[in-house]
């Protein structure tokens, strides 16, 4: 069996170079050379590879959400003036969201989980590899870049003492504060109802921007258009006198058509009323209303008309005694639960008016009931 | 009718007015001199590390050494050029040299911090410096003065060596060695006298390559890759006018009638030296294009302005003009300006123009610094007064005597 | 006569002998520049100006360092400091070209050319170039003229003046002898808590800086103070604007001691202007001699 293998390993490795000799050499490789080498002729005894390159960043393949983030970290590996710093990372991880996830700190992922900052950054500082800060400077270069950004006297989070309490208050030993801590949440924004912003576009001046119907009626999550946010954005102390203003691109994926082809569908002469699903000749009836827009309209970025047959969306579970009638607002009574759907709705067409004439000649729906309405 | 003329020790009371007005400001030098030594730079001088360098080594190093041309231009004139003629003038000159190396020699060591490590100059000296360059060569030419000076020390105590009490038994010996080592110059004195002459051209104009390295921080009016030239050319040309106010001045002070026609022949090579050296300052500037700064107006371009228009363009003008050379006055005006022009530019160089990057504190010279700078000149022309008083330098006519005497500093002709 | 003629020629042969020998005995100060220097990249993006590098200096070099709680007092950046007799290395703090970002703080001392002015300057060889970069005084060579001060483009070195015997040049040493020349990285190298200080070989600094620069074009101008300035110098720094608003004095590439050394070589080389000169005013005196002998 060992043998098999070891076979079958050769004959891997020599197909694999035999391919590759195919492919040419691997300067042919859609990068950039130095991209990966940092000096100018890469050699074989001398490949100058560089550490962690750019393009494989986005390594981490496991993704969790937030509220799966680790809750708090206390940072006692490099203590000796202070207490140790007691690292809020589920906190972090929610505020990280709008500013590029979780990658933007962790920056660099051999494909797999997320990896802690220690299995790349070593607590010693390594003189043979100098781009590679320790774990201290690791930490205090990508905490730093975003708690002075929006601190200009240094006095608020910027402050050595903000995260390194002295050691007389050491809070790392007393878990009453620490599960005050691990509860925090960056508090959810508030959503302002609309944004009416006026633009250069001088036929139809007005845009009107429904900033909450993005949110609540078609499910955006802020990270969706928030992504390259920077705390100071918001946090700055000019950040409530600053206009808010919108680019194309914040737009973009989901009206792209719009962009390039249908001005009129943002802009226009006075404000505009908030979309209404009515209008597309298909009202949301009780039970449609409550369903995210994705719900219907699967994998669609920019939505577009969908056939309005039930069967369209609700393809399976059409057989009597699996369907649940209730849900229509209509249970159906003992005699009817029996009953094929095709003998009252016709041709599977569930957008028709149900028939009765099948067995009863006198009967006719709505005004006759198979069953009770019920409430929903 | 030739008078003639001899070199003799000059008897006039030491003591004037103006001597003891110079008593007391030397007197006032010392003091501060003391204070110096005693208590550091920093308790006497507003240097600071923004200026390290302030009036002792602008005034007292550079102008003096500029100032003290007049030794080597003088004998060079007489020795090496020929010109016996002007005979007269070069004890003066050669002992105005030495008093004023000397002085400079003491304002480096009074500027010095380590002063009392001098003696590692000629031993660790770094040949890539600037400064080891006009160090050395100060220090060989103040040896080469005292070496030119010497024959007058002999002329004046062969055989008058008269020494008291319990001293006496040195009497012979030391006037042994004053016939040795007058007869050892009679027949070297043609080396000294050149390589003062080739030491002093090469600590000139290397006195001008040492801002050079100070790069930006001198301003561009006076940052010239060829200043060690220009320094050299003010040199020549403030060298005579030194040598006629001086005349001037003893002559005044001493109550003795100025050598008129010597002074008026040696003022007319004045003007074609300084057009030499007005041609060469404003070629580098039309080369360079600095005149631009002259749009400005600022303290480094107005103290330009001065040093140009007033230390070199009028005097230049009345160095052309007859009456000038005929008028006592207006000699002494004339070279008064040129004096004043060479040393205001050594003063620019090393002070006005140059501007630090990064200026926490303005140098502006502190009482003591001045009181050190006017006790050293003070001092001088005392010391000078004493010397001619001693020794025969100043020569005066000699009513009657008609023999065919050359009076050189002896050796040179025999 | 002819007496004097033979002593006079043989005066000025002895003049050209003496001059030769003073050139080859004079020798000049250690000045190498070795491939694998050392030198410190400083990223004023990085730096925070909390001063640790400040404290560390001063205890390394046992000047009065006093509490290290006081140094994160930030008052002391309204006015621009400049290295001292009493700190080797201080921080400033310039405003930021973009308004709303904070002001940038600036590590300076001593930039350790690579071409020293001081090396250049000092007329003792009291400073000399080691062959790990670092750029150090001797203090029983030095005299105290403070040509050195005058010399240094970045105005670096500094004087007790205030000292009456012995007073020192103070700059920063490179921590030659406690640290550098046993390959261990300085003392506020290691004291920076950002890691905006990296010790290393300059070459491999100066690949680190470009590749910082092409990581993040928004973050840095594209420019490496210290590769090309005055020649060349030991320490780096990367910035995120104009170097000359970060306090950075205007030096040009061309090595410090600029044109004197060429000068100086010029009239010392194996003595030739000299010697030609007292040659060619001997002559003439020479001349002259003879035509007055003539005449008599």
């Amino acid at each position: 069996m060992k043998r098999m293998m070891i076979i079958l390993g050769i004959l891997f490795v020599l197909s694999s170079v035999s391919f590759a000799q195919q492919l040419g050499h691997h300067a042919k490789f859609p990068l950039r050379c130095d991209e990966c080498h940092y000096c100018k002729k890469p050699t074989y005894n001398e490949p100058c590879l560089k550490i962690a390159p750019n393009f494989i960043r986005e390594g981490i393949t496991l993704h969790h959400s937030v509220e799966d983030a680790p809750t708090l970290f206390i940072i006692d590996t490099l203590q000796n003036k202070y207490a140790p710093a007691v690292f809020t990372h589920r906190l972090h991880a929610q505020m990280g969201e709008m500013l590029g996830g979780c990658e933007s700190c962790h920056h660099h992922n051999p494909p797999g989980k997320v990896q802690p900052c220690i299995e790349c950054h070593k607590p010693e500082r390594q003189l043979n590899d100098l781009s590679r800060p320790s774990l201290k400077g690791a930490y205090h270069q990508l905490c730093i870049d975003c708690h002075r950004s929006w601190d200009s006297d240094w006095s608020k989070t910027s402050d050595c003492y903000f995260c390194h309490p002295k050691a007389s208050e050491d809070i790392s030993q007393s878990p009453k504060q620490l599960a005050e801590l691990a509860k925090k949440r960056h508090p959810v924004p508030k959503t302002p109802e609309v944004y009416v912003l006026k633009s250069d576009y001088d036929e139809a001046p007005v845009v009107t921007f429904y900033h909450k119907q993005h949110i609540f009626t078609f499910g955006l999550a802020c990270k969706n258009c928030h992504k390259d946010n920077a705390c100071a954005d918001c946090h700055a102390s000019d950040a409530k006198t600053k206009e808010i203003s919108l680019e194309h691109d914040n737009c973009l994926p989901c009206h792209e058509k719009a962009i390039d082809e249908n001005c009129e569908h943002c802009h226009g002469i006075e404000q505009k009323a908030p979309f209404n699903h009515a209008k597309t000749g298909w009202p949301l009836k009780v039970f449609h209303q409550n369903l995210t827009c994705q719900t219907c309209h699967k994998n669609q970025v920019e939505f577009s008309a969908l056939n309005t047959n039930c069967n369209s969306c609700h393809k399976a579970n059409w057989q009597s005694g699996a369907f649940s009638h209730s849900v229509t607002g209509v249970q159906l009574d003992e005699n009817h639960v029996e009953i094929d759907c095709e003998t009252c709705h016709l041709n599977h067409n569930f957008n028709a008016k149900p028939q009765c004439t099948e067995c009863h000649e006198d009967k006719s729906f709505p005004k006759d009931i198979p069953g009770k309405i019920i409430k929903r | 009718m030739e008078e003639y003329f001899k070199p003799q020790p000059i008897k006039r009371p030491f003591l004037s007015k103006g001597v003891i007005i110079l008593l007391i400001l030397a007197a006032n030098g010392i003091i501060w001199s003391i204070l110096r030594f005693g208590f550091g730079l920093g308790a006497v001088t507003n240097l600071n590390n923004q200026f390290p360098w302030g009036i002792w080594i602008g005034l007292d190093v550079a102008a003096g050494v500029a100032l003290a041309a007049g030794g080597f231009t003088t004998s060079a004139l007489v020795h090496i050029f020929y010109r016996e003629d002007f005979h007269v003038l070069v004890r003066p000159a050669i002992m105005t040299a030495m008093l004023g190396y000397t002085f400079v020699g003491l304002g480096v060591m009074f500027d010095l911090g380590r002063y009392y490590n001098i003696w590692h100059v000629p031993i660790m000296g770094n040949s890539n410096s600037v400064l080891f360059e006009v160090g050395i060569c100060v220090m060989t030419y103040l040896a080469t003065l005292y070496v030119e000076f010497f024959p007058i020390v002999n002329e004046r105590f062969i055989g008058r060596v008269h020494l008291k009490g319990i001293l006496k038994f040195l009497n012979k010996p030391i006037d042994g060695f004053l016939r040795f080592a007058d007869s050892f110059l009679g027949k070297t004195m043609f080396f000294f006298i050149i390589l003062g002459v080739v030491l002093s051209c090469l600590h000139q104009s290397s006195l001008g390559t040492l801002m050079l390295i100070a790069g930006k921080k001198v301003h561009p009016l006076w940052q010239t890759p060829i200043s060690p030239l220009l320094f050299l050319l003010s040199a020549f040309s403030v060298g005579f006018p030194m040598v006629i106010m001086e005349s001037l001045t003893a002559s005044r002070s001493l109550g003795l009638k100025p050598e008129m026609d010597v002074l008026r022949k040696l003022a007319r090579f004045i003007g074609p030296i300084l057009s030499v050296y007005l041609a060469f300052k404003l070629g580098d500037m039309v080369i360079r294009g600095t005149y631009v700064y002259l749009n400005e107006i600022n303290l480094q371009t107005i103290m330009w302005v001065i040093e140009i228009l007033f230390g070199v363009i009028i005097p230049l003008r009345m160095f052309f003009w007859d009456k000038v050379l005929h008028s006592r006055t207006l000699l002494y005006i004339a070279s008064l300006l040129v004096i004043f022009g060479v040393a205001l530019n050594r003063f620019n160089v090393f002070i006005i123009a140059y501007k630090p990057p990064y200026i926490l504190q303005q140098y502006w010279p502190s009482i003591g610094e001045i009181s050190v700078t006017v006790g050293f000149i003070a001092i001088e022309i005392l010391l000078y007064r004493a010397l001619v008083m001693i020794f025969p330098v100043i020569s005066v006519p000699l009513k009657g005597v008609s023999a065919k005497a050359k009076y050189a500093i002896r050796g040179v002709i025999q | 006569m002819s007496q004097s003629r033979r002593s006079f020629l043989k005066a000025m042969g002895t003049v050209s002998l003496t001059a030769v020998g003073a050139k080859e005995s004079k020798a000049t100060p250690k000045n190498v520049v070795s491939d694998d220097r050392l030198g410190v990249l400083v990223d004023t993006t990085v730096c925070i100006g909390c001063r640790q590098c400040e404290y560390a200096c001063k205890v390394e070099h046992g000047l009065p360092a006093g509490n290290i709680d006081d140094y994160s007092d930030r008052s002391v950046f309204e006015t621009m400091r400049r290295p001292d007799h009493t700190a080797l290395t201080v921080v400033n703090e310039y405003p930021a070209e973009n308004s709303r970002q904070q002001s940038v703080t600036v590590k300076v001392q001593c930039m350790h050319c690579d071409h020293p002015a001081c090396v250049s300057a000092c007329i003792v060889g009291a400073f000399t170039k080691q062959e790990n970069g670092a750029v150090i005084w001797d203090e029983g060579r030095c005299i105290g003229c403070r040509y050195c001060m005058v010399a240094c483009p970045f105005q670096i070195p500094a004087f007790e003046f205030d000292k009456t015997i012995q007073p020192r040049i103070m700059k920063c040493d490179f921590c030659y002898e406690t640290r550098t020349s046993k390959g261990l990285p300085t003392a506020c190298v290691e004291a920076c808590p950002t890691e905006a200080l990296t010790f290393g070989k300059r070459y491999e600094l100066i690949q680190i800086a470009h590749e910082r620069i092409r990581k993040n074009p928004e973050r840095y101008i594209d420019h490496v103070f210290g590769e090309h300035e005055v020649g060349g110098t030991s320490w780096l720094y990367l910035g995120g604007q104009e170097f000359l608003r970060l306090g950075f004095p205007d030096v040009g590439t061309n090595p410090a001691p600029g044109a004197t050394e060429p000068i100086q070589h010029a009239i010392f080389k194996f003595f030739v202007p000299p010697v030609a000169l007292y040659a060619l005013l001997g002559g003439i005196m020479w001349l002259g001699k003879q035509s007055s002998e003539e005449e008599e």
